[in-house]
């Protein structure tokens, strides 16, 4: 069943999509996180110009994080003063990310920043994952304490400090703010929406208590991703809600099966299983970016058709 | 200029040839293709007849058709990719103003057979003279090549050699495919007859492709009502997570 996507101007199988959206949407509800570095690249690889799809995916991360949010709320789980300040960069690393996905697109290297991106970071994140897992499930130790990670002594000696009550923490506003900058930017320009940069920063580095640490994430990626649909709204008028609405639908329910399959799980092979995942979707891109191309020429259209 | 030109020469042949005028009727199966939610692509048939000079008196003469497609002009940029620090990324690159971001060209026969390639080449037949390089930078031939090979595998261009039929001496028909990520706009079907290699009449129909109902709506308000419809795609993701949260709730 075909279903032709207003924005993207192509269409597109109703079927495949809502699947490709409920396993994704499985696999958010699994590990906890939104799942859009790998729907992003999978709504490229139907067809859907890169544009169209980092855009649309926005609202859908939106959307789980809210769900998520709202159930953390309930709990009171969430430090809305440490979101808050989250934000602060958040929504400016929105806009700045809009602004160099922009000037990327209008370069013709919007393509390999994005590979390249996906690589560095999922490749960071994921190898810090899996050596961790591996370390706590091969000890079979209840898991040591988090180590602190260098820069800790610097980021104590800035200025601006700020009691998070919630978060039991003693911490300058200023790093914070630069990690919502820098989470905000990447979230635009990736179509992420970057919980997996953030929960473990904010773990490892600030050693926010783990009970708060999701829900404050949640509700910052939240709010940064709806400045993401806006801003990709106005600036390039590139979201297209037929698609948003199919990926929603599918991500929503999927998540419901995904949590539910988690529970079953232990805390670190959840972490382990996650790590290869990230580990994996990196390669795939890395292959993509050594590998001799069987193509090496694209066509794209610089100028709207009049 | 360059349609000066053409109706220049098409001028000069007619006083050549002032005995025989020959004239071309077309019609389209439609006039306008309304994209919907369902559109998969589709067809369009074009039916014409040559109407011979009734003065004349000479044999029937053999034709010629060459029906030439074209959607909207637009700008296409062809860009290569090439090793850089082990990577491969986009380096080179070409850009083709003013090309149809549709084309197809349909002909009773191959281009080369039943023309010269001075003709070809000064009426612009055909997909190689589409993604002729332009300027005074004529580039690597490739990036031409590359244009074509990578438009006719999205289905945007295509050439036909014997794309277009006589049903008899006088009565034609052809058929051209619209592939569903057909471009919107002013469609024009330029259809030129000739008889030994030499253009003898020439005629164009025009023909709509527009996006109907929902997406046109849809995609009037992304375009025109670019904060509204940010704000509303945003609420709607609210509603979204709002009702799942309620839906599923289990606390």
């Amino acid at each position: 069943m075909q279903i032709y996507l207003p924005i993207a101007e192509l269409p597109v199988d109703v079927l495949l999509v809502i699947g490709m959206s409920l396993a994704v949407g499985f696999v958010s509800g699994l590990f906890g996180i939104g799942g859009g570095f790998l729907m992003t690249p999978l709504l490229i690889f139907i067809g859907v110009p890169t544009a169209v799809a980092v855009a649309s995916e926005a609202p859908q991360i939106a959307a789980s994080a809210f769900t998520g949010a709202l159930s953390y709320w309930r709990r009171r789980a969430i430090d809305l003063k440490l979101a808050g300040v989250l934000l602060a960069g958040g929504v400016a690393g929105t806009g700045l990310g809009v602004w160099f996905f922009n000037a990327m697109r209008a370069a013709g290297q919007l393509e390999v920043v994005i590979a390249v991106s996906y690589v560095v970071l999922l490749g960071a994140i994921g190898g810090i994952m899996l050596t961790e897992s591996l370390k706590t499930l091969l000890k079979t130790k209840p898991s040591a304490p988090a180590r602190r990670i260098g820069g800790r002594s610097l980021i104590d000696r800035l200025p601006l400090k700020l009691r998070f009550k919630q978060s039991m923490i003693y911490v300058s506003a200023i790093p914070l703010v630069g990690l919502g900058v820098f989470v905000g930017f990447v979230g635009a320009v990736l179509g992420i929406g970057g919980g997996f940069l953030l929960v473990p920063v904010l773990v490892y580095v600030f050693r926010v208590p783990t009970a708060v640490v999701v829900g404050t994430s949640l509700a910052q990626i939240l709010i940064t991703m709806l400045a993401a649909t806006v801003l990709h709204a106005t600036v390039n008028a590139s979201v297209d809600v037929v698609l948003a609405i199919l990926l929603m639908l599918g991500g929503s329910i999927g998540a419901q099966f995904g949590v539910r399959a988690g529970q079953k799980l232990r805390g670190e092979q959840l972490r382990l299983l996650l790590a290869l995942l990230l580990l994996a979707v990196g390669a795939r891109f890395l292959v993509e970016l050594v590998a001799e191309p069987a193509e090496p020429f694209s066509v794209s259209t610089t100028g709207r058709p009049k | 200029m360059r349609p000066l030109a053409a109706l220049a020469v098409l001028a000069l042949l007619a006083a050549a040839a002032p005995a025989r005028a020959e004239k071309l009727v077309v019609a389209l199966s439609s006039q306008q293709i309304a994209i919907a939610s369902n559109y998969a692509g589709g067809d369009i048939t074009l039916f014409g007849a040559v109407r011979a000079d009734p003065e004349s008196d000479g044999a029937p003469r053999r034709y010629d058709l060459v029906v030439t497609v074209r959607g909207p002009g637009t700008t296409l940029e062809v860009r290569e990719k090439q090793r850089t620090a082990g990577l491969w990324v986009n380096r080179e690159r070409r850009r083709f103003p003013r090309t149809p971001s549709y084309l197809a060209t349909l002909s009773t026969r191959p281009l080369d057979v039943m023309l010269s390639p001075e003709i070809r080449d000064g009426q612009r037949l055909g997909l190689k003279a589409a993604a002729a390089p332009r300027g005074e930078d004529l580039g690597r031939p490739e990036f031409s090549e590359a244009l074509i090979r990578l438009q006719t595998a999205r289905g945007l261009w295509r050439e036909e050699p014997k794309g277009v039929v006589f049903l008899d001496p006088t009565l034609f028909r052809t058929t051209f495919h619209l592939p569903p990520n057909v471009p919107f706009g002013a469609f024009e079907a330029d259809v030129r007859l000739f008889s030994a290699g030499v253009p003898i009449a020439r005629e164009t129909i025009t023909f709509r492709v527009v996006k109907s109902g929902f997406e046109d709506r849809v995609a009037a308000l992304a375009e025109n009502w670019r904060l509204a419809y940010g704000v509303a795609t945003a609420l709607l993701a609210l509603a979204f997570g709002w009702t799942a949260s309620v839906a599923f709730r289990r606390d």
